[in-house]
């Protein structure tokens, strides 16, 4: 179906001499009709194979050839931007965990490395959910990429409250929210005997009464739409008016509602404490998590980490909750100035591919890519578009498996 | 001085029709630090319902309670002891070089920054650099608060809960809550930092011990001129024993007393009645 090329004529992009790209500073946009859009560029887009009748001559078959960066990642690339996607989860997590657990006392703040006013006078910041302590904080997220003017892959944006992400996301998101369940509970367990393990084996060494605790755990989607996640087995997809809090406790008809997975702003999530008149949200799903009886995902508050001024210290968020340089550096504003950034190409962002039904993603034209991360509190995996990944390679890509072990030093 | 006072707080609802959920959070409970302590807590509803206690974002203790069967009325009853001390002498460590200095302001930025209830005004911008062009910052606070005192008149009723300090100023009266917002709005545009205090005042100073009076829920402002003090600007006042403290944030909103959402109930009507005692 796709274009397909060989992978080997990749190499990672930290070892790509720039100087055999040329920049396309240097080049004048007409080089690029595609600029823009992307389908004129491409008159294979939605026919592939009547658009490559070379098949076998694959570089001859994409108009910028003489710029192959524009294209979509290659293998090594690929592992890059699978470890530099779960490097920023993991630090966005330990950002937001660090602030929201109590943030008179957030490290991050104490230190110096954030000013404690970029918080404080942040619009995102919601100081209700100070206190609301949760096994994961970002369970799913998306970044976007671009390729900048050397072709190297840069950061222009995450979305840590509540992306809306393809179908084939789905039972990975939901193995997380199983998993996350399932630290949860142990957690509850540990708190009440002295001998803790600690708590990176909280997910290996779960007591049996935590695993079948885990296994019935019920999971409810609350989404203004569809929710993929609801075709899952064991999920419910459920409006405000099927849910109701008791003493904290979140119900759905008769059954304990152990994670609560939301696709709605936090502003409608609880009117209790966000917009008194929100139809969309259950009162009281604040206090009920904030008692640790139900896991929100994402939960309440995420949307601090991308607030554009906090956004724009997520590599010193790498250094100090990781010790690790950024693998994946962010957008340079001025590129945008002296550069045409290139539209990744093989557009496959669409999710042409996929069913309308079965895409919750909002299919707006983007120049780049637009990678998930579903984060289960252990490990990090890194999704993309399964049209995107069959082109890479159809034997080393990990497609939809791979896991990147990163440690939180705290 | 040490005063121990014994504060009940009770308020009701009442609805035209039977509400059949409601869901509430109290911020009834005085606080303990080194200007008071709490003896003893305790809310009280009717119908009953089961307590969840947490401590907010800005240190105060909040009751969360739901009810789910049909009620046309509601009572919350709180109920405390508290010892106060007399007031404190205002902090005059820092000069307003010293307010100015990037750690400062950091520090204290969400008590410097205009709210809903504390928006910037023009005028009373203009009015608090007049006021404190030749003072020191502590006494720039009571300048600003005498002169407040003197251009409000206090009239119960003329503003409502939801009145801003443009409001209040607009009418040139209010109440206490108003008083202390527009008051926050002038230090806030010199470069104090400053704090909305919820609370209550025992009104007679000379009061025998085991006279109860009939009271209301009060407001005043705390400043950091170097440390935190408080000023009750209502009645030109140091804060001190007569003054119980429950709740502190950025303005009204961040310290309401009783909030919720119920389903149901029609139209529903409140009264508030709170009676304080002097134990000793």
């Amino acid at each position: 179906m796709s274009p397909r090329r060989p992978p080997a004529d990749r190499t990672d992009v930290g070892s790509y001499p720039t100087a055999e790209l040329p920049t396309v500073a240097r080049l004048p946009t007409a080089v690029f009709p595609m600029a823009g859009h992307p389908t004129a560029a491409f008159p294979m887009a939605g026919h592939p194979t009547a658009a490559l009748p070379m098949a076998g001559h694959p570089t001859a078959a994409l108009p910028m050839a003489g710029h192959p960066k524009a294209a979509l990642p290659t293998a090594a690339e690929w592992k890059r931007l699978e470890r530099g996607v779960a490097q920023r989860v993991w630090a966005f997590e330990a950002f937001l965990a660090d602030v929201y657990d109590s943030t008179d006392d957030a490290r991050v703040l104490a230190d110096g490395v954030l000013p404690r006013r970029l918080v404080t006078a942040s619009e995102r910041f919601r100081r209700e959910a100070v206190g609301v302590a949760q096994p994961v904080r970002v369970v799913i997220a998306s970044v976007d990429v671009v390729r900048d003017e050397h072709g190297a892959f840069r950061v222009v944006a995450d979305d840590l409250s509540c992306p809306a992400w393809p179908a084939y996301v789905a039972p990975h998101l939901l193995r997380a929210l199983r998993a996350v369940t399932r630290a949860a509970t142990h957690d509850a367990d540990l708190a009440s005997s002295a001998t803790a393990p600690s708590r990176a084996n909280a997910g290996a060494t779960g007591s049996r009464a935590a695993a079948s605790h885990a296994t019935d755990s019920v999971v409810v989607a609350l989404a203004p739409g569809e929710s993929a996640l609801a075709r899952q087995p064991g999920v419910t997809a459920v409006a405000a008016r099927d849910l109701v809090c008791r003493n904290n406790v979140v119900y759905h008809r008769d059954r304990r509602v152990d994670v609560l997975y939301r696709a709605i702003a936090d502003d409608l999530l609880d009117p209790l404490h966000f917009q008194p008149d929100s139809v969309h949200g259950v009162s009281g799903v604040l206090n009920a998590a904030r008692t640790g009886s139900v896991v929100v995902a994402n939960a309440v508050g995420n949307g601090l980490g991308e607030d554009p001024v906090i956004h724009s210290f997520v590599p010193q968020f790498i250094e100090y909750y990781l010790g690790e340089s950024p693998i994946l550096p962010t957008v340079d504003p001025q590129s945008f100035h002296t550069t045409q950034l290139l539209p990744i190409t093989g557009h496959a962002q669409g999710f042409s591919d996929l069913p309308a039904g079965l895409s919750t993603v909002d299919n707006s034209p983007f120049g780049g890519l637009r990678l998930f991360a579903v984060n289960d509190g252990v490990d990090v995996t890194v999704l993309s578009d399964s049209a995107s990944t069959s082109e890479l390679s159809t034997s080393n890509i990990p497609q939809q498996s791979s896991t990147v072990d990163t440690t939180v030093l705290w | 001085m040490n005063w121990r006072l014994r504060v009940v707080h009770r308020t009701g609802y009442h609805y035209t029709l039977p509400a059949t959920q409601s869901y509430n959070e109290a911020r009834l409970t005085p606080r303990s630090d080194h200007t008071q302590t709490v003896v003893t807590n305790r809310l009280d509803t009717t119908p009953a319902t089961r307590e969840y206690r947490y401590t907010d974002y800005w240190g105060t203790v909040v009751s969360a309670f739901d009810l789910h069967t049909p009620h046309t009325a509601f009572s919350v009853v709180a109920t405390s002891v508290v010892t106060t001390s007399g007031p404190r002498p205002p902090i005059r460590t820092h000069t307003w070089a010293d307010l100015r200095r990037p750690d400062v302001t950091d520090a204290y930025a969400e008590y410097l920054q205009p709210t809903a209830y504390t928006p910037l005004d023009a005028e009373l911008e203009r009015m608090a650099h007049t006021l404190s062009a030749r003072t020191t910052p502590a006494d720039a606070v009571f300048a600003i608060a005498q002169w407040v005192r003197d251009e409000l008149t206090y009239r119960p009723g003329s503003t409502g809960v939801h009145s801003s300090a443009s409001d209040a100023w607009l009418a040139r009266e209010g109440v206490c809550q108003d008083y202390a917002h527009v008051v926050l709005v002038m230090l806030r545009a010199i470069g104090i930092p400053a704090r909305y205090v919820s609370g209550y005042l025992y009104g007679e100073p000379r009061a025998r011990p085991g006279r109860t009076v009939h009271g209301e829920s009060h407001a005043w402002v705390e400043v950091w001129t170097g440390g935190w003090w408080a000023y009750d600007p209502t009645n030109a006042l140091p804060v001190g024993a007569r003054h119980v403290s429950v709740a502190r944030g950025r303005d009204y909103a961040d310290v309401t007393p009783l909030k919720g959402v119920f389903t149901g109930g029609g139209t529903s009507t409140l009264d508030v009645a709170v009676h304080l005692t002097r134990l000793g």
